[in-house]
């Protein structure tokens, strides 16, 4: 299942620098959740600091996640169901001074 | 290689005081401890003499010391005092029946006189019987409310001039911490107070303001007094338990935290603009109240008409239950058989009233 | 003795609710007609539109509301990395372009302070070359200034102003230089703090601002004023924390986005296609100093309860300054509490200290020992009325 997954606010900076990635799910019995998805871009994509980026099975606290531009709080948080062509932005907000 | 006590006596040092960072024997730390005390009760006024003061003691390490050092200045600086040991009976089984032997022990110990008064005398409940009733939830609510209401009128009862408690410095910063958290403005100008005023007249003063919890700690155990440490069996994690480990991990980091916040709880001033609760008293027991009808009234009413969450919600809906209670009380809500009409619980008799101040 | 519960009042109970489960509404709350794409303080749901015109206005508001600033004034924007820093740059920026009444008729000048001392030369440059072209693509310069070397020498403000380095190896023993390498984190912290506020005025002042715009928001707010309590400023929380700090004859230092929270403004210059600044941002033990501890309280307390980081706020906008106090503070400008009470907390320390160092005779009674040590601590005055509380606290840490 192709999918974009974008990381801006700072988060880029633990994915080689790199804002969009082009992304192609391999095929699995179950649903893709956010949940599976933030595990499948732990081991293929993130670079570095693990910690800065997820926390507890979920995305660290002050990383906001949008799929096609809706807050993923309206649509389930972890358990939203992912579908083809989605695009789901993590904006940090925690990469400051 | 151990160092030397800092107030140049030659001994070697056995403690490091948090207050200060110095390092000190046990005899300069003894008479530092009770230097400051004494230099707070006198440059605050604390007490005139030839009165009476009845000091709140729950047999902790607070009181203990409270009680221990009040009797020694009394003496050493002759403050021409009449001290009496009070201490409250919330019918807690196996938290208070310890703490009051504790309590009876320094009494013999210290030879202060002893009064005890109970929630079942003044209340008609016992805590073990609320707790029966309403569960864990809100039991810390009554406890709390109950308590300090006892305080105040047992020390009305024996009809003294002062009531001292054992308030320390980490009660008292954890107490503004409390205040900020919760945006009570009117408690926070209120609480650094060394001296306040319920409004019947009875001060209660906190002689051990400026004394750090850990100092007392070390005083007890140096002095050898006898005290009694343990959680309430009923204590939950209240939102207090927050501020507490809040500040003991700012007191990890810089001890002089403590009387930080206190300063500034000192010197903050509230702005003429925002709105206080004037205060007023319990149209039911006379006892001093920001409503028409104190807590403890509030929540008695509850319990005995069996109805346990009221005065743990809105002001607005209490009034109302209550404004329909007594419309009903003409009614007699209870039948002859001494029971409840509604729940068919049985009625138990509230002393409470006979109380009236 | 147990004390919970030892004041309890019902009408603050409701401001501590744990985090509940709300339904979430599937209308936009404001118009009640779109699908909500967003949902604010974990209740409030928002359609895209809504939000967007909701959030400029709430800054439009704000400044409104001081009816402070007048046509023409300069402003001296204090331009951060962040979110913050950038909502407020394209909040300018969209409202000076405004034709309507409703333009703003102000002048900003764009400020970055250079303190960024975990990074390498690449990583400096390449945080310089991103501040630039970012804060152009509003239609604005950039200015620069390097902490370090302000600090090392504040009359030079004309000098160091867009000086051709703002960055050097030896930045970090130049802050050493200024304040002693012993110092706590915390006064460390507290007196960068003070320094970063003095160069925003002196700045100003330079280029004839009449105000600052500093870009701290809600949960910086909240987390500052725990942290200036726990260092004893608790009386200067209304101009540490409030909308406006008018403690300098000349300059204003405002907060327009105070009322802000993070969410809002990330996802605001999410939906405008904005870019922020970031940096690689170093580990920071929150054990180690007063202020790292209350930011990190804050952010967890906030988690659970919801409601925390609002009532903190408005605690502090409850506080105002003692009209007593007549005497400025050397150092931190902010007014000397006079209190009216017969012993203080700041006696009772000195007085322990005192105490602590002083040897006992022994031979004497206990209350002449006591009248000695008395009338010896009074003579020591050691309180030192130029500086407030918190201040004489520090000053031993600077190298002046």
């Amino acid at each position: 299942m192709k999918i974009t997954v974008e990381f801006s606010g700072g988060a880029e900076l633990l994915f080689n620098n790199k804002k969009s990635h082009d992304v192609d799910l391999p095929d699995k019995d179950t649903n893709w959740t956010i949940a599976n998805l933030l595990l499948w871009i732990k081991d293929n994509l993130l670079q570095e600091r693990p910690e800065l980026f997820l926390q507890d099975n979920s995305v660290r606290p002050g990383i906001l996640v949008l799929v096609n531009d809706t807050d993923w709080e309206l649509l389930g948080c972890l358990d939203y169901k992912i579908e083809p062509r989605d695009k789901i932005i993590f904006i940090s907000t925690l990469h400051g001074g | 290689m151990p160092s030397k006590c800092s107030a140049k006596c030659g001994r070697n040092a056995v403690l490091k005081r948090p207050k200060t960072g110095d390092s000190l024997c046990k005899e300069c730390f003894f008479e530092a401890f009770e230097n400051e005390v004494h230099f707070t009760v006198t440059k605050a006024k604390l007490f005139k003499p030839n009165t009476t003061v009845a000091i709140g003691a729950s047999g902790g390490k607070d009181s203990t010391v409270l009680a221990y050092v009040l009797k020694l200045l009394n003496e050493k600086y002759d403050y021409k005092l009449k001290l009496f040991l009070l201490s409250i009976d919330e019918g807690i089984t196996g938290y208070r029946d310890d703490s009051l032997d504790t309590v009876k022990q320094n009494r013999d110990d210290y030879d202060i006189p002893l009064k005890i008064l109970s929630y079942k005398d003044l209340y008609g409940w016992t805590m073990d019987e609320i707790v029966a009733e309403i569960g864990r939830k809100n039991n810390c609510t009554f406890c709390g409310v109950f308590r300090r209401q006892a305080l105040d009128r047992g020390a009305n009862l024996l009809k003294v001039d002062y009531l001292a408690t054992g308030h320390n410095a980490d009660d008292i910063a954890e107490t503004v911490l409390m205040n900020i958290l919760r945006g009570d403005v009117a408690r926070l100008s209120r609480c650094t107070s060394i001296i306040t005023d319920s409004g019947d007249g009875i001060p209660r003063v906190k002689p051990l303001k400026y004394c750090y919890e850990k100092e007392i700690v070390m005083y007890a155990y140096f002095r050898k007094l006898v005290y009694f440490s343990t959680e309430c069996v009923f204590a939950p994690n209240a939102y207090r338990g927050h501020a507490r480990i809040l500040l003991k991990d700012l007191e990890k980091i810089d001890p002089a935290v403590i009387m930080n916040i206190i300063h500034s709880g000192e010197t903050m001033k509230v702005s003429e603009h925002s709105k206080m609760p004037t205060l007023t008293k319990c149209t039911r027991c006379g006892y001093v109240s920001s409503q028409e009808i104190c807590k403890a009234c509030v929540l008695l009413e509850g319990l005995n008409k069996g109805l346990p969450r009221l005065g743990i919600g809105k002001s607005s809906k209490v009034k109302r239950i209550l404004e329909e209670n007594e419309k009903l009380k003409g009614a007699s809500c209870n039948g002859e058989d001494n029971k409840c009409l509604c729940s068919g619980n049985d009625l138990k008799p509230s002393k409470f009233n006979d109380l009236k101040i | 003795m147990c004390s919970v519960g030892d004041d309890f009042d019902n009408q603050t109970e409701k401001l501590m609710q744990k985090a509940t489960l709300t339904k979430l509404s599937d209308t936009c709350n404001k118009c009640r007609a779109e699908k909500p794409c967003i949902v604010l303080r974990g209740k409030d749901t928002y359609c895209k539109n809504c939000f967007l015109i909701n959030t400029v206005h709430k800054f439009k508001a704000s400044l409104g509301k001081s009816r402070l600033i007048h046509l023409n004034d300069r402003v001296l924007v204090w331009y951060q990395i962040g979110h913050p820093s950038v909502a407020l740059l394209h909040f300018l920026r969209t409202g000076l372009d405004l034709s309507t009444p409703k333009k703003l008729r102000f002048h900003p000048i764009i400020l970055f302070v250079y303190d960024q001392y975990q990074l390498n030369n690449k990583e400096g440059k390449e945080l310089i070359e991103n501040a630039k072209r970012i804060v152009s693509s509003f239609g604005f310069d950039c200015n620069f200034i390097s902490f370090a070397d302000y600090v090392s020498n504040p009359e030079n403000v004309p000098n160091l102003l867009n000086s051709e380095s703002l960055f050097a190896e030896n930045d970090i023993e130049k802050l050493n230089l200024v304040i002693h390498k012993t110092s706590s984190r915390t006064n460390r912290n507290d007196i960068k703090s003070l320094l970063r506020k003095k160069l925003l005025i002196d700045v100003a002042k330079y280029w004839k601002c009449k105000f600052v715009f500093t870009p701290e928001i809600s949960i910086d707010i909240a987390s500052n004023l725990l942290s200036n309590i726990s260092l004893g400023r608790g009386s200067h929380v209304s101009i540490d924390t409030g909308f406006c700090d008018d403690r300098d004859d000349e300059v204003r230092i405002l907060k327009p986005l105070r009322q802000f929270d993070m969410k809002e403004l990330a996802l605001y210059n999410n939906f405008n296609r904005l870019e922020s600044l970031s940096v690689r941002k170093s580990a920071v033990n929150p054990y180690s100093s007063v202020q790292d501890l209350m930011a990190k309280f804050v952010i967890e307390l906030q988690k659970d309860f919801p409601a925390t980081v609002t009532t903190i706020v408005k605690t502090g906008d409850k506080l105002s300054l003692d009209k007593n106090a007549e005497v400025k503070c050397k150092l931190c400008k902010g007014p000397v509490s006079v209190s009216d009470d017969l012993v203080t907390s700041q006696q009772s320390t000195n007085f322990s200290r005192f105490v602590s160092n002083e040897l006992v005779d022994c031979n004497k009674s206990r209350q002449e020992r006591f009248s000695t040590i008395c009338n010896k601590f009074d003579q020591t005055n050691n309180e030192n009325e130029l500086l407030c509380y918190s201040c004489t606290r520090i000053y031993g840490n600077f190298m002046l």
